[in-house]
């Protein structure tokens, strides 16, 4: 297993299955509902990140209040206090997602499958399509304000030294060249590192090692000393270039969730090409 | 009789930005004018990036949400002219 500062946040396809009974631990499938039936690893619970989402923000990507999100994690089995491991086909964006969810809502004992579903059927571990019982529970959520950054945020930040702006969208959306909102281009200041640059592989996705990335995030100016706030579309990329800070084991991070659905559609905030 | 619109099914649910999007995109770059395309999807964000690449190729969205759960179907046509 790679060197990584939190390696505890990745999990491994053969822990996982040694610990599949294990009252403590509680498995996440985080793709939507139709692939969950398609076969899911055996006692998974089925959260697809849609469900994250309050339908009533203007920012589509806000995660829902505490009160309501604490429904959400409650009727999927969760629990404060366990040990939650979450999955997806492979790439991680889903995982990721629910992720940094889950540590804005202060839950400590959290952990992604290293390859999601790609990696636990390459390694010949079996699924199922039997939809698992689910026991309702109380959850209490505990909100980390600074694990989630607004446009305000951002804006206060703009040009400071110790913080890096990371813009993991496509080069195309960078630049401009590609345009999602009403503006192209970025955060001003903002360095560009495409979330995917993380992985090694696509079949069956695996992180860099950590000193790789390490190189490719300094390369970025996004260095361990720094606040750094991710940002990408709508919040979701942005969950995953955290995930690997998190796991590389920086402690000042946050996702700018409305991300450039927020901010390109905002005359009022500055763009840079 | 109006000729008959040729369906074309683009299932985005599960996934996320920038996929939707993307199969979005390649679905109306493959489209003609006799087609409609439905999109469907379970990703919010993904319901101001598909209409803004709609407006760029030139093609109208309905949209609706069919279920109580967050997904939606976005019904993509081609504009006149």
């Amino acid at each position: 297993m790679p060197s990584y500062a939190n390696s505890d946040l990745l999990v491994t396809a053969d822990w996982l299955a040694a610990n599949l009974s294990n009252p403590n631990v509680r498995v996440v499938d985080t793709r939507g509902a139709a692939r969950y039936a398609e076969g899911h690893i055996p006692g998974a619970t089925n959260l697809p990140v849609a469900r994250l989402d309050d339908p009533t923000h203007p920012i589509r990507s806000m995660p829902l209040p505490p009160e309501r999100m604490a429904m959400v994690f409650g009727n999927a089995g969760l629990a404060n206090g366990q040990t939650i491991v979450l999955y997806d086909d492979g790439p991680g964006l889903m995982a990721a997602r629910l992720f940094w969810v889950l540590e804005y809502y202060g839950h400590e004992k959290l952990g992604i499958l290293d390859g999601g579903l790609a990696r636990w059927l390459a390694e010949n571990h079996h699924v199922t399509r039997d939809p698992s019982q689910v026991t309702a529970s109380t959850y209490t959520p505990h909100p980390h304000p600074d694990r989630l950054s607004s446009s305000d945020d951002v804006k206060a930040v703009l040009g400071k030294p110790g913080v890096a702006l990371l813009d993991v969208r496509s080069h195309e959306e960078y630049t401009g060249a590609m345009v999602q909102a009403a503006r192209g281009g970025h955060v001003p200041g903002a360095k560009n590192c495409d979330w995917q640059t993380a992985l090694a592989g696509l079949n069956i996705p695996a992180l860099k090692s950590a000193d790789e990335l390490a190189a490719q995030f300094a390369a970025a100016g996004v260095t361990p000393d720094k606040q750094v706030i991710t940002y990408c579309q709508g919040g979701v990329r942005a969950a995953h270039s955290y995930y690997v800070l998190r796991l590389l084991g920086y402690t000042n991070v946050s996702n700018y969730t409305g991300s450039w659905g927020d901010w390109g559609n905002d005359p009022n905030l500055p763009v840079e090409n | 009789m109006p000729d008959a619109k040729n369906i074309i099914e683009v299932d985005a649910r599960g996934d996320v930005c920038p996929v939707p999007m993307m199969k979005a995109v390649k679905a109306m770059k493959a489209a003609t004018s006799q087609d409609i395309i439905e999109v469907w999807i379970d990703y919010a964000p993904a319901l101001d990036t598909i209409p803004s690449q709609c407006n760029r190729l030139g093609w109208e969205f309905r949209v609706e949400q069919t279920t109580d759960d967050p997904e939606w179907k976005m019904t993509l046509t081609k504009k006149d002219g």
